[in-house]
């Protein structure tokens, strides 16, 4: 395995992806983190990627976990404030 | 429902607070003065939207008695959320302490620090504006449309989080949940509904205004002291705005006159902050009543769009909710406050297509933050009286429509996850919901159905009955945390050191009964000291109802801790092993029957052999939020000649899990009832064309006294809520949600219109009786 | 500045006032903290003071006119240790949420009780209606108020002696 690899995300709630959609397909470096493909794919910051929660297939992963080929990620933010 | 014996939890004890408020302490805010106090004043915007093109101090600088003058050049340029929520904050940082632009009439210029209020006042006069007027934008439907003025046309406002923020078209944010197919559900809905709602711009009013007051202690630490439900949402906040690291800066609440929200917010704390800093003396800012009307905070105005689809048999196959909300000159809680319309409203019913969306949008207009009810106000205005429509149209009753549709107690709702708050793998599941209990409850107390089928009234007076389901939250799941400390004296009382708030609604008795129930102690042997961020552990603070729910899990497990280590000296004392004993009303007691009284424990853990501090300091966060419901349900009769609306009776049968403190609960209920009688039947902001408050008065801004009589009957149907701290939800907020649309729902029955926006004036009522006739 | 000569709380005061300067203001910077400044426009009733045994707004007063005369605050009623009959019946109705309204509402009470010894609801209504209160809802107030003019009768007292 090298080069790249196709990572889909899902957003869900109030997470929009900075074009606006909800959908995103892309291609990542393999093995990229939870963390670095959600920071690539939000343009944020890594450190900014906060309150945010990632399943795959109803299972949470944690964001230093490292994607493999072809992973559906479903992303949800935990909102707190009232 | 399970059956408890508690000996300090269930009991109507006298607050821990009563003897000092009853006789008049100084305890509040405004009550310190310091010596070498100086007063600070705040020049206000006059104008609805504008930029300050120049601003000239000096005379006012030399008036008598003036120490500093402050505006937007004197202070960093540090983006700002004021909103009090936990970091990182779903608002826009979208706020700077001054800045060079006004976006409302009464929004901040300048800050004038004098020795007495009046020569601070005097030298306002004396500072020198230039304004370049801008178009204001004083209407919420105009605010997303192309060609609308821009309120923040700031290179520098943005969101800390992933979300939507458009504020060049004034988009504060957007809100898109949805489960199944709504629009195909409601197509093929037999009977359907589609209705627009409004709910107008209020108040909180609170009876103690904003003040705060700042001091530098003898190490130079920035000391706030401050009429804040969020000490510690102040510190982080001030800290950034003054650019100065937390570890200088010390916040602390004493005791509050009333909040509701509007001081979940940083309003005052960064001008007292600024002013000390500037002149190195201690400085307070207390609000007059027309400041706190004006710019500290509002309630949410919205626009709310509902379509329900129904079956002929009255099950619910589509709720389609959409709420525009008017979030004024700043972004704090507009994101939130949307999501909680969705959340308090659709959460409610086991439909598999539901659909909430909402756009935010700024204007020219005061503030709105938090207010009691949060967004579930809103919401359940057009949800509850879209349900009395459909139960019209179907001919049946609007309770049993609620009882065939509402979700059971335990059930999974996967729209939560859609809104956001306390996200999960999975279907977040729902605990204690008597939600029916209440319903059935609530209509079999009030002679419901025997009034509904009641032949309606001719003439000039005329009956109607209505009715309003609500529920809230009980804490933010998985964002917030709460967390207490105990330490134990020799005399077996113990010390309660919490960060929680206490706003006036009782938490500081509430959360002492709680540690009081788990030590086998009476109330009074708890000490408690609270809400000061250098002596008491972090706490996000008093919203979103989790003072009695989240603090108080965080103060059982505190008190089960130091159980243990009780049990541990006890045993010790004892000669056995902490195994084999128990602790029981204060005493610790072997299997042998022999036993030391904690008077006893805490003298030999102190004093006598292996000394030790017995404490603890644990945390709480939670993985639900258990809402508490209610059911409303209301009479009236509407004089026909003058549109005069009469509150005939008033019921609302509530469940909070178990009520920690009775009276306290009953209180509370109250309180938020009369709130919202008040709000759908009197209150109202007038505003004119140039987007200025014409009312920021008691004498044109109605709120009820002692003389509105509102005969109010309220009844607690039991419940208990596994994860709560012995039993307990929390109940703060929700009952201020039913009567807005109780009232247009019985205005219906009683006349045959319906109202879409309250308040349900004299003049309104006339007027929709003019334009539609009654039936 | 104009010199008065008051009693406070049955203590007789030299003061120097400003001739604008609000009886409210005068109290709390002479160390009466109980009355509080909550609208600064007689609205409210959370600055109610006694001013020859009167209820009134002590927001409008203006200091110089009490020149003369007797004030009583909340502070001349009873204290942590011994707290009035009718501060007491406060805290036992659950009257007392925030706090804010009760120097207030426990001064009108103590007015009308001082005049009627057994006040029907409407006479408590109209004695506590320039009293804003937007915690409890009233209802826990009336109950406050019934609950210290019936102790004050069983006990033989009138609400004037301490």
């Amino acid at each position: 395995m090298c080069g790249v690899m196709r990572v889909s995300i899902e957003l869900r709630g109030p997470l929009r992806a900075p074009e606006g959609g909800k959908n995103l397909s892309l291609e990542l470096p393999s093995g990229v983190t939870v963390q670095e493909a959600l920071a690539k794919s939000l343009k944020y910051p890594p450190e900014q990627i906060r309150h945010l929660l990632v399943t795959r297939d109803g299972e949470s992963l944690p964001l230093s976990r490292k994607l493999l080929e072809d992973s559906r990620i479903q992303v949800f933010l935990r909102l707190g404030g009232g | 429902m399970k059956r408890k014996i508690f000996s300090e939890v269930s009991k109507g004890v006298r607050k821990v607070d009563a003897v000092a408020l009853a006789t008049g302490q100084p305890v509040y805010t405004d009550d310190f003065d310091i010596p070498g106090m100086l007063h600070g004043k705040i020049l206000r915007s006059p104008l609805a939207h504008a930029r300050i093109k120049s601003i000239r101090t000096t005379k006012a600088r030399r008036m008598p008695g003036v120490e500093a003058v402050i505006t937007w050049r004197d202070v960093p340029r540090i983006a700002v959320t004021t909103a009090g929520q936990g970091y990182p904050e779903p608002s826009p940082y979208d706020k700077f302490i001054f800045d060079n632009k006004v976006r409302f009439v009464g929004d901040e210029v300048a800050l004038v620090v004098a020795d007495t209020e009046e020569a601070a006042e005097r030298a306002l006069g004396a500072i020198e504006v230039e304004y370049e007027e801008l178009e204001p934008l004083l209407d919420v439907r105009k605010a997303l449309k192309k060609g609308a003025p821009v309120v923040h046309d700031e290179k520098d406002c943005r969101v800390i989080i992933p979300i939507p923020y458009e504020p060049r078209r004034n988009l504060v944010a957007r809100v898109d949940a949805a489960i199944g197919n709504v629009d195909k559900a409601y197509k093929a809905s037999e009977i359907r509904i589609d209705r627009e709602y409004e709910n107008h711009i209020s108040a909180h009013s609170a009876i103690e205004p904003h003040c705060s007051l700042a001091y530098l202690d003898p190490n130079g630490r920035l000391t706030i002291v401050s009429s804040t439900q969020v000490p510690y949402h102040v510190r982080r906040i001030v800290a950034r705005a003054m650019d100065i690291p937390v570890k200088r800066v010390r916040v602390i609440k004493p005791r509050l006159g009333g909040g509701f929200g509007s001081k979940q917010d940083i309003v005052l704390e960064p001008y007292v902050a600024a002013a000390t800093l500037k002149t190195g003396k201690p400085v307070k800012i207390r609000m007059t009543r027309e400041e706190v009307f004006v710019s500290s905070r509002t309630r949410h105005g919205m626009v709310t769009n509902i379509k329900i689809g129904a079956g002929r048999d009255g099950t619910i196959n589509a709720i389609d909710l959409h709420a525009l909300s008017n979030t004024g000159a700043y972004g704090n809680h507009g994101l939130t406050v949307a999501c909680n319309v969705g959340m308090r409203t659709l959460v409610m019913f086991a439909c598999s297509n539901m659909r909430f969306t909402s756009d935010v949008a700024y204007t020219n207009l005061p503030n709105a933050g938090a207010y009691r009810g949060y967004g579930g106000t809103q919401g359940i205005l057009p949800t509850a009286c879209a349900i009395d429509e459909l139960a019209v149209k179907l001919g049946m009753d609007p309770v049993d429509v609620l009882l065939k549709n509402i979700i059971a107690p335990g059930a999974e709702v996967p729209i939560l996850n859609e809104l956001g708050e306390g996200a999960t793998t999975g279907a977040p599941r729902i605990g204690s919901f008597e939600l029916a209990a209440c319903l059935r409850v609530g209509s079999r107390e009030f002679g419901w159905k025997r009034k509904l089928a009641r032949k309606k009234d001719s003439g000039r007076y005329r009956r109607g009955v209505g009715m309003s389901p609500m529920i809230q939250g009980s804490s933010i799941p998985y964002i917030d945390m709460a967390s207490a400390f105990i330490k134990m004296n020799d005399d077996g009382s113990f010390n309660l050191n919490l960060g929680a708030t206490d706003i006036g609604q009782g938490s500081d008795t509430v959360l002492a009964q709680i540690a009081a129930e788990t030590l086998t102690v009476a109330t009074d042997d708890i000490i408690v000291y609270a809400s000061d961020t250098d002596l008491t552990p972090f706490d996000v603070g008093a919203y979103a109802s989790s003072t009695t729910y989240l603090s108080g899990r965080a103060v059982k497990k505190t008190a089960e801790k130091v159980k243990e280590l009780i049990l541990k000296v006890g045993a010790e004392m004892l000669e056995t092993s902490p195994d084999r004993v128990r602790l029981e009303k204060a005493k610790v007691i072997g299997s042998d029957g022999a036993s030391v009284t904690l008077k006893q424990v805490g003298t030999y853990s102190l004093y006598e052999k292996h000394q030790f501090q017995i404490a603890a300091c644990e945390s709480s966060t939670s993985e639900e939020s258990p809402p508490p419901t209610a059911a409303h349900f209301v009479e009236i009769e509407v004089d026909t000649l003058t549109g005069r609306i009469k509150v005939l009776s008033y019921l609302q049968a509530v469940e909070c899990g178990t009520p920690i403190n009775p009276a306290l609960c009953h209180g509370q209920v109250m309180g938020a009832v009369v709130n919202g009688l008040s709000y759908a039947l009197v209150e109202r902001f007038i505003f004119n064309s140039r987007g200025k408050l014409l009312n920021p008065n008691y004498d044109y801004f109605k709120i009820f006294c002692s003389r509105d009589r509102l005969p109010i009957k309220t009844i607690f149907v039991p419940s208990y809520e596994e994860t709560g701290p012995y039993g307990a939800k929390s109940v703060g907020e929700v009952c201020i949600n039913g009567p807005m649309p109780a009232i247009s729902n019985a205005i219906y029955n009683a006349l045959g219109i319906r109202m879409f926006s309250a308040p349900f004036t004299p003049e309104k009522v006339l007027d929709a009786i003019a334009k539609q006739g009654m039936k | 500045m104009i010199p008065i000569s008051i009693s406070i709380n049955g203590l007789k005061k030299s003061l120097e006032v400003r001739p604008a300067e609000s009886l409210l203001d005068l109290l709390r910077r002479s160390g009466y903290k109980s009355p509080k400044f909550g609208c600064g426009e007689g609205a409210c009733g959370a600055c109610t003071v006694l001013l020859d045994g009167r209820p009134v707004n002590s927001c409008l007063v203006l200091a110089a006119t009490a020149d003369g005369r007797e004030v009583v605050t909340l502070e001349s009623l009873g204290d942590q240790q011994r707290p009035h009959p009718i501060q007491q019946a406060f805290m036992d109705a659950g009257a007392i949420q925030c706090g804010f309204c009760t120097p207030g509402m426990i001064l009108a009470a103590k007015a009308l009780l001082d005049r009627k010894a057994n006040p029907t609801e409407d006479e408590i209504r109209r004695a506590l209606d320039g009293n804003l209160c937007r915690c409890t809802g009233y209802e826990q107030i009336f109950s406050g108020v019934k609950m210290a003019a019936q102790r004050l009768r069983a006990s033989g007292k009138s609400a004037k002696k301490k």
